[in-house]
């Protein structure tokens, strides 16, 4: 039997469709860089907010002082009693594997997520 | 016969569905750990389908920190490096006595360009302190006769300092990553970690054919970084990048960083702004860094390099860099703003 015999046209719709789909799905799982972000204060995770979801901005305040200004896509340190301020300056978070410390604070902001174009981590 | 081809013709669409699933589902597993340790970050990733092995493979790296940062801290009442610098002498675990024997021997090959005996100087200009502060020059002065890797005596675990302060600062972080490496090598799962920015690839990444290891951008803020390297080590590669970018003051309009050069008692001031040093070893990477940062770029960096079989990536202020031969086909540049810096060892 020849091929063209066995699969009907209607087959074949379907194959491609198929093919189609599985190279879509591949292809949004490896660009997709939709960031969660990770409150972790004292070794507790706090909040675990998908950036996506945020339309307002807002501000949360921890118990330990710090405050993080939470965005769509963005997320930051904007105040925290420290001397060096090292986690305000780190600016605005937005790629999964981007993080903010507050080390006298132990309060860390690390965003979670895939991206293709992210390295595993960062020398600095 | 019209019966039989519809089945074959079903059972291989449920195949190619079968393997659609399978594929777009066939990401590889990672568990992704951050702790505080060392007075800085300690992050891993770790890649097994077993999430309760990674946990178990996390916990032993954070141990394996913990415990190098309760040998070598000099500012944890409970240390060993602490009580040796206020007693002048301890008997010393066999970590230390190891850590700090290695530590000597990489010093002393460097030129001590890097000397883990300036404890008193960096005490001085409060580094490690919440307020650094610029100390008085004739404070400086005093301090520098004392900086002598020679006066540490290590007699079996018996260790004696005279008038000096021990600093593993410069190389701490890769000591510990050095412990972390040798706590979970026998599990022989990949993993990457960070403490501090001191990085320790193991293994092959599963994700890729190699580990990307980003280098900060000196100019722009923490997450930046304007190259990557693509390492994919046979077993496991360190890394570590020097900046003066890091733990800065500014007093009197000017600004000093961290990176003290024993010989003058002052931050080191040259073109450079950050060195980033790949080494089969922590202690190496993080002592190279230093010591490279110190020296700059010229022929006896090179050499330094070659004798502990590391690369190096310079980068200067001008935004220009300089990669060593063997990591030239590493490196991929992801800033337009850096120039390749044509550097003549001749």
């Amino acid at each position: 039997m020849k091929i063209k015999d066995f699969f009907k046209k209607n087959d074949i719709i379907i194959i491609f469709a198929a093919i189609l789909a599985a190279c879509l799905l591949l292809l949004f799982s490896k660009n997709s860089s939709e960031a969660s972000a990770q409150i972790i204060a004292d070794g507790e995770t706090l909040y675990n907010i998908n950036l996506s979801d945020v339309y307002n901005t807002y501000t949360v305040t921890l118990n330990n002082g710090v405050e993080i200004e939470i965005s769509h896509g963005q997320i930051s340190f904007i105040s925290s009693d420290c001397m060096g301020l090292d986690c305000v300056n780190c600016g605005k978070l937005s790629k999964p594997g981007d993080i903010a410390v507050c080390i006298p604070n132990k309060t860390i902001i690390k965003l979670t997520g895939r991206s293709s174009k992210a390295p595993d981590t960062v020398t600095y | 016969m019209k019966k039989s081809a519809a089945t074959l013709k079903t059972l291989m669409l449920l195949c190619l569905l079968f393997f659609i699933v399978i594929f777009s589902g066939c990401q590889e597993k990672f568990t992704e750990k951050t702790s505080f340790a060392m007075g800085s970050i300690l992050s891993a990733k770790i890649f097994s389908q077993d999430e309760q092995l990674n946990e178990e493979v996390f916990s032993l790296i954070n141990s394996a920190v913990r415990n190098a940062d309760k040998a070598l801290s000099n500012t944890d009442e409970n240390a060993e490096i602490y009580t040796l610098n206020k007693n002048g002498g301890i008997q010393a675990s066999d970590y230390l006595t190891s850590v700090l024997s290695d530590s000597i021997s990489v010093c002393n090959k460097l030129g001590r360009r890097v000397d883990i005996s300036i404890g008193k100087l960096t005490s001085l200009w409060g580094f490690n302190t919440e307020t650094p502060s610029l100390p008085k020059a004739s404070d400086i002065e005093e301090q520098l006769p004392l900086i002598d890797i020679d006066k540490i005596a290590i007699d079996g675990n018996k260790i004696a300092i005279e008038d000096i302060e021990i600093d593993m600062g410069a190389l701490g972080k890769g000591a510990a990553c050095d412990a972390a490496f040798e706590a979970v090598k026998h599990k022989d799962i990949p993993f990457i970690m960070s403490l501090g920015g001191t990085v320790l690839a193991f293994g092959e990444n599963p994700s890729g054919s190699h580990w990307t290891i980003g280098i900060r951008d000196p100019f722009l803020s923490a997450n930046s970084y304007f190259a990557t390297l693509k390492l994919a080590p046979k077993n496991a590669v360190f890394v570590s990048t020097s900046g003066s970018y890091e733990k800065t003051f500014t007093e009197n309009s000017k600004t000093y960083h961290h990176i003290l050069d024993p010989k003058t008692g002052y931050p080191v001031e040259n073109e450079l702004i950050s060195v980033t040093v790949v080494s089969p070893s922590g202690i190496t990477a993080d002592a190279l860094s230093t010591a490279l940062f110190i020296n700059g770029l010229n022929a006896e960096s090179l050499v330094s390099l070659k004798s502990f079989s590391s690369e190096a990536v310079f980068v200067f202020k001008n935004k220009t860099y300089y990669v060593t031969d063997g990591l030239k086909e590493a490196l991929e540049l992801t800033s337009s703003d850096y120039k390749y810096l044509d550097y003549n060892e001749n």
